[in-house]
């Protein structure tokens, strides 16, 4: 249970600090599957309304608010009448449509992304990907999870460094002889 | 190239990466304040709120303090007050400067008055015109108080301070809080103040401004000069074209932007005040018209003292100067008296008074 103090206000962080890591990521992965940003804020909302409730039962909030998303998202294409789209294809389209012939080195870099993804922290992972999948500069990331300008860096580059020791395991030495 | 951009370049290869616009990114961090008011107002309502709280609430995390959203409903709350009363504070100030405090009737009392008092004579402040005073009136602020040739008045002002207001003055009175400020325009008011006076108590001649913090004083300000008396106490006396200040100890006189020390009472100045201050001091505030009439007579007779110079005899003379001289003019006049300066001009100190005579006219000082 949230505890309300007397201004009726959540006397825990815990919800304002998890809605401040997460929410900009999964706006981010809403709005690139849909397209439109009210529509992608009135999801938002509803993923997070949904986490305020069951916040205290759930242990990875990166994991369910991905589950939850997803389940919105296909709600709201339901709603709008598209209810022949596949939800697989809107969000596991790493094997669909590519054309450039390195279909399998995209599959194992999505892996390894996945795979620290896995084992980091939930926070860490949201911050890298806000930064290399969705083009958030260190800046703006600090301030949308209002972290400082190093530390967000130093998380950064703790995280590229996992990924490219798993590239080296995967016998690639240098990130650069992807290019 | 940088790692960070390396990495990115071969995300974008494999076309792994989502990039948004600069534009969506900030309208996502609008969204994410809007939003997360709305999720915390729930069904409550109280969005205002919960977005004013969340606004303090990110700032006090933007300078590093450790706070939960709670924390940032108070402070936003404390805020709130502290802007209200500044706000208040700040439009009471404007208005109070914009349209100065009218007068509120009841604060300065008339405990007791008698003859043909008249206030606000031409110039009335308090918007009622010209009226006739008596006992159980009342005297506004700014107000002007007026007696004639056989009255006086006798003011209560608060329950600190007592205040005469002789024949043939005028003069206004204005309390503010702390303040009481009293401007004589013509005539001789006492003072009776209680001390310490919790405040300022001054009186403001045309040319002087006495102030005090407690005792029994008069200033009188006739024939364009402003003359103190202090019974009992001390007071400050500025004199303002000058700007010099004099300190006036209990139990003398002084005559402002003379230029001369202060000297003691005389004894009809030391009678007036000690009638004063007999009178209100007696504490029922019941003052009989007769004191009135007596603080008057007192009053003239104190003036007519102090106008009146007291000769010097031949043995005051000596004692003073040291010595007797006869001077002898060559017209064959003679003085006998101290010769107090020398030059193109000789000045004898008489029994009669100083007289001054071209040196060149004096044939012989012979002293004795």
């Amino acid at each position: 249970m949230n505890v309300r103090n007397r201004l009726g206000i959540p006397e825990t962080g815990s919800f304002i600090e998890n809605y401040d890591s997460y929410y900009s990521l999964v706006f981010s992965t809403v709005y690139s599957k849909i397209s439109n940003f009210h529509d992608a804020e009135d999801i938002c909302q509803e993923v997070f309304i949904r986490f305020y409730n069951k916040m205290d039962e759930i242990e990875s909030p990166r994991k369910w608010l991905y589950g939850c998303l997803r389940n919105v998202v296909l709600d709201y294409y339901k709603e709008k009448r598209h209810g022949d789209i596949d939800i697989e294809t809107l969000f596991d389209d790493i094997g669909l449509g590519y054309v450039n012939g390195f279909r399998d080195t995209r599959m194992m870099l999505k892996n390894i992304m996945d795979e620290i993804f896995e084992t980091e922290g939930d926070r860490d992972a949201a911050l890298f990907e806000m930064i290399a999948v969705y083009n958030y500069s260190f800046a703006e990331t600090a301030k949308h999870l209002n972290l400082g300008y190093k530390q967000t860096r130093y998380r950064y580059y703790n995280m590229a460094s996992k990924l490219t020791d798993k590239l080296r395991e995967k016998g690639i030495e240098r990130i650069e002889d992807l290019l | 190239m940088k790692e960070k951009d390396t990495l990115k370049q071969v995300l974008i290869k494999y076309d792994l990466t989502l990039p948004l616009t600069w534009m969506e990114k900030r309208k996502i961090m609008r969204a994410k304040r809007r939003t997360l008011a709305s999720i915390l107002a729930g069904s409550e309502g109280g969005r205002a709120r919960i977005s004013w709280s969340l606004a303090f609430y990110y700032m006090m995390r933007g300078m590093g303090l450790d706070v939960t959203a709670a924390s940032g409903a108070r402070a936003g709350f404390a805020a709130a007050m502290l802007t209200l009363v500044v706000v208040t504070g700040s439009a009471l100030f404007i208005v109070q400067r914009t349209f100065p405090m009218q007068w509120r009737p009841g604060q300065v009392e008339i405990a007791q008055s008698f003859g043909d008092v008249i206030a606000g004579s031409g110039t009335v402040s308090d918007g009622s015109g010209r009226m006739g005073l008596a006992a159980g009136g009342s005297v506004s602020n700014g107000g002007i108080v007026a007696t004639g040739d056989s009255s006086a008045m006798l003011l209560k002002a608060g329950t600190e301070s007592t205040v005469a207001l002789l024949h043939n003055s005028a003069a206004a009175g204005n309390r503010d809080k702390g303040t009481l400020r009293i401007e004589l325009k013509a005539g001789c008011v006492l003072s009776g103040v209680n001390s310490p006076f919790n405040g300022i108590y001054e009186v403001i001649t045309p040319d002087s401004a006495v102030r005090v913090t407690g005792t029994v004083f008069s200033v009188a300000y006739r024939d364009g000069s402003t003359t103190v008396a202090v019974y009992r106490g001390s007071v400050t006396v500025t004199h303002l074209p000058s700007g010099t200040v004099y300190e006036l100890t209990e139990g003398s006189f002084i005559e402002s932007g003379k230029g001369k020390s202060s000297r003691e009472l005389k004894a009809k100045e030391s009678d007036l005040l000690q009638k004063f201050s007999s009178a209100v001091e007696g504490g029922d505030g019941a003052v009989d018209e007769n004191l009135l009439k007596e603080l008057n007579g007192l009053y003239d007779e104190a003036v007519k003292e102090g106008n009146t110079k007291k000769r010097m005899t031949i043995d005051d003379i000596r004692s003073k100067y040291g010595g007797i001289y006869d001077v002898i003019l060559y017209s064959g006049k003679r003085y006998r008296g101290a010769v107090i300066s020398r030059g193109s001009v000789t000045r004898i100190m008489t029994v009669n008074g100083v007289v001054a005579v071209p040196s060149n006219n004096i044939k012989s000082a012979i002293p004795e």
